[in-house]
């Protein structure tokens, strides 16, 4: 079970520009929870696309084991599920009819699609809501009946696009531990901007910008790079912005004895009394995208 | 594939939208039955008052006053109906005379005025194209009436397509055709006729608007990218869409129709079906057909008319990226062959008119003026009776914008 990519690209033409929204990626996706890591207009979107094949790319080739996916076709769609970054549901489909329906879309017989939905709701708290519309449902319980349709044909590789987006952090917690108990033995690609929902599940990680892949690894391994680089220093909270303009701020606490406690990246010469930190992903993130 | 269609046809019958499309497609049917016979007028004198009644009584009212018409149209009947045409104008000189009392005019003209329209009409003159006065219609000219509709045709034709001899000659072989003597039943008006034709525009235009957001509103609300990325989400999903689609306008269509016959036929009497299209529209209707075969044929000219605007707006649909548009596009599409046909006018408007896929349906493009016309047009070296066109270009545009639809869907975004 792999996914590669070799040398995939993707230009936008339009009457003025071209635009390339991703650029010369190679990547092989091994059983596993794989981050796919990126600010937003990083071009993660568009590559899980074409991973989906709903988009082709303008060059480069995309296999899964081996074949190319234009040629798996429907065997190809029958083990992928997909949750897009903002899915269309259908407003007068209560949640049962709605994954009847995509059931029917996946092939499922009768009795498949009834055991898989039971188990489903079961599995993501959402017995309660099976009667009830879409559109009365909170942001939370949309995004689960979404993450719900793609598990409905059991796939062996689940792509989710920004799937915590909406979820508060109870959800968040919840979603990470459902992906973690499923992805054995299977491939799970988890595109995001918010670190922590795949800082502590995935495997792999690829980090995305202009269309590009900067870096792979697990998070152990790209946090490496990062050490040596990241300090906390306690100072006066009159110091802050000029301090802010110095060095790349990571975080920001304020104390009760009235002081601010910042965690930065830098050297400890940047500010005295400063403490090297263990670095984490988020350092690394901010490393790549700072803030401007 | 049945569970996907299934599944397909609960979503679209869930939808809001479409139950209030086809609800409104079942109360017009039901409402344009019913209007023609409130233009239904009957006036008579009493007491020196003008008595005006209105509706289904002055309906009945009509057939009564007509019943010496009824029947087959006889060069006899036709004769006996001009002699007292003629002793009354003898008497009042015109018809519109203040003079001339209404209560004669209900017994001796009104009762033979539906036949006597169409001799007048058959009599005319061969190079104005002017029908005559009364006065000049002889009895002998109403004895050869059937003879005198023959040569009309020769002579209207010369007028209508001057520069056209094929036409002239193939109108000439399709009045042949017709058989004669005519019938004539009271009732049945060509308000009922043309009440058929909007209603039918109608029920086109409420089942393209379930159609037009089929496969756009997929794209616009990001559906679309997770029924791309399923087993069936494609081409069986596409073909799945257009047969739902198809089918719930084909639902809409048959009980609808039947409905709309049911209760105009009722109300009009199921015997005005026997008469002649020459005694409803022109004396020299190319078509051998009576009103029952008439109404038959501009509902199979609405029913393909229909599956091709539907197959059209389909595959706009899978053009267009939101539905704002392609409701848009939608609504333009049904109303520009009216408007074609208005505004352009001649071999111009007539072509894009035919061309369109829903160019037999409308106002004054309708499939059943069209049927009531003697306009040929060009194709090659043929010349085509617009009819034909109208009822075979839309047949033919169904398989291809079917073709389109699918293909236009599954190469999208790729």
């Amino acid at each position: 079970m792999e996914l590669t990519l070799e040398h995939v690209s993707k230009q936008f033409k339009d009457r003025q520009n071209s635009k390339t929204a991703v650029d010369d990626v190679s990547l092989k996706l091994g059983p596993g929870v794989w981050g796919l890591l990126g600010a937003n207009g990083s071009g993660k979107t568009t590559l899980m696309r074409m991973i989906c094949g709903i988009m082709k790319p303008t060059s480069g080739r995309i296999c899964y084991d081996g074949v190319e996916i234009d040629h798996l076709g429907d065997a190809y769609r029958d083990v992928i599920g997909y949750l897009p970054q903002e899915f269309g549901f259908y407003p007068e489909f209560t949640v049962q009819q709605y994954l009847e329906y995509i059931a029917a879309l996946k092939g499922l017989t009768d009795r498949q699609t009834r055991q898989k939905i039971d188990e489903l709701l079961t599995r993501l708290s959402l017995e309660d809501v099976r009667k009830k519309r879409i559109t009365k449902l909170s942001g939370g319980m949309k995004r689960r009946v979404g993450i719900g349709q793609a598990l409905l044909n059991d796939p062996e590789f689940l792509i989710l696009d920004e799937p915590t987006s909406g979820l508060d952090p109870g959800e968040r917690v919840r979603f990470r531990n459902l992906l973690s108990e499923f992805a054995h033995d299977r491939i799970v690609l988890i595109s995001t901007h918010i670190v922590s929902d795949i800082e502590y599940i995935a495997t792999r990680n690829a980090i995305m910008k202009n269309g590009a892949i900067l870096q792979t690894g697990s998070t152990q391994e790209l946090v490496v790079q990062m050490e040596g680089r990241v300090f906390e220093a306690s100072i006066d909270p009159r110091d802050l912005s000029r301090l802010e303009e110095k060095v790349q701020a990571v975080n920001v606490r304020n104390e009760a004895d009235g002081s601010v406690s910042l965690r930065y990246l830098g050297t400890p010469d940047d500010i005295p009394q400063a403490r090297p930190q263990e670095p984490r992903l988020e350092d690394l993130y901010l490393e790549l995208f700072p803030r401007k | 594939m049945w569970k996907l269609y299934r599944q397909e046809l609960k979503r679209i019958l869930c939808t809001r939208s479409a139950l209030l499309f086809l609800a409104a497609a079942l109360a017009l049917s039901v409402f344009m039955a019913w209007v023609p016979i409130t233009f239904e007028r009957y006036a008579y004198e009493e007491n020196g008052k003008e008595i005006v009644i209105e509706g289904p009584e002055a309906l009945a009212l009509t057939k009564q006053m007509e019943a010496p018409s009824a029947g087959e149209v006889t060069p006899e009947k036709l004769a006996q109906g001009l002699s007292l045409y003629h002793k009354n104008l003898e008497i009042y000189d015109d018809f519109y005379n203040e003079e001339f009392p209404l209560n004669l005019r209900v017994q001796e003209i009104y009762p033979w005025r539906p036949l006597l329209l169409r001799l007048r009409e058959a009599m005319a003159d061969p190079v104005s194209g002017m029908a005559p006065e009364y006065t000049d219609i002889s009895t002998d000219d109403a004895l050869a009436f059937y003879d005198r509709c023959q040569s009309h045709i020769a002579d209207l034709m010369k007028l209508e397509q001057k520069d056209n001899p094929a036409a002239q000659q193939t109108a000439i072989q399709m009045y042949e055709k017709v058989r004669t003597p005519f019938y004539y039943y009271p009732g049945y008006g060509t308000n009922m006729a043309e009440y058929e034709g909007i209603f039918l525009f109608l029920l086109m235009f409420l089942c393209v608007m379930i159609a037009a957001p089929l496969f756009c509103c997929e794209y616009q609300t990001g559906a679309d990218d997770i029924l791309r990325s399923t087993r069936h989400g494609r081409k069986r999903l596409a073909l799945v869409k257009i047969l739902a689609a198809l089918s719930i306008s084909i639902a809409a269509f048959i009980p609808c129709m039947i409905l709309f016959q049911l209760i105009s036929n009722s109300l009009f009497g199921w015997e005005c079906r026997q008469t002649s299209m020459q005694l409803l529209f022109s004396v020299v209707s190319l078509l051998d057909l009576n009103v029952g075969q008439l109404q038959n044929l501009i509902m199979l000219g609405g029913f393909v008319t229909l599956l091709s605007s539907i197959s059209f707006v389909l595959f706009l649909s899978a053009a267009c990226k939101n539905t704002t548009i392609a409701t848009g596009l939608t609504i333009a599409s049904a109303l520009l062959p009216s408007l074609f046909y208005m505004l352009i006018g001649g071999s111009l408007g007539s072509y894009l008119r035919v061309l369109l896929p829903s160019g037999g349906l409308g106002g004054s493009n309708a499939l059943l003026y069209a049927l009531t016309d003697f306009e040929f047009l060009k194709a090659g070296p043929l010349s085509v009776w617009t009819p034909w066109l109208l009822l075979i270009v839309p047949a033919l545009e169904i398989p291809l914008f079917l073709f389109l639809t699918v293909r236009t869907y599954c190469r999208r975004s790729m």
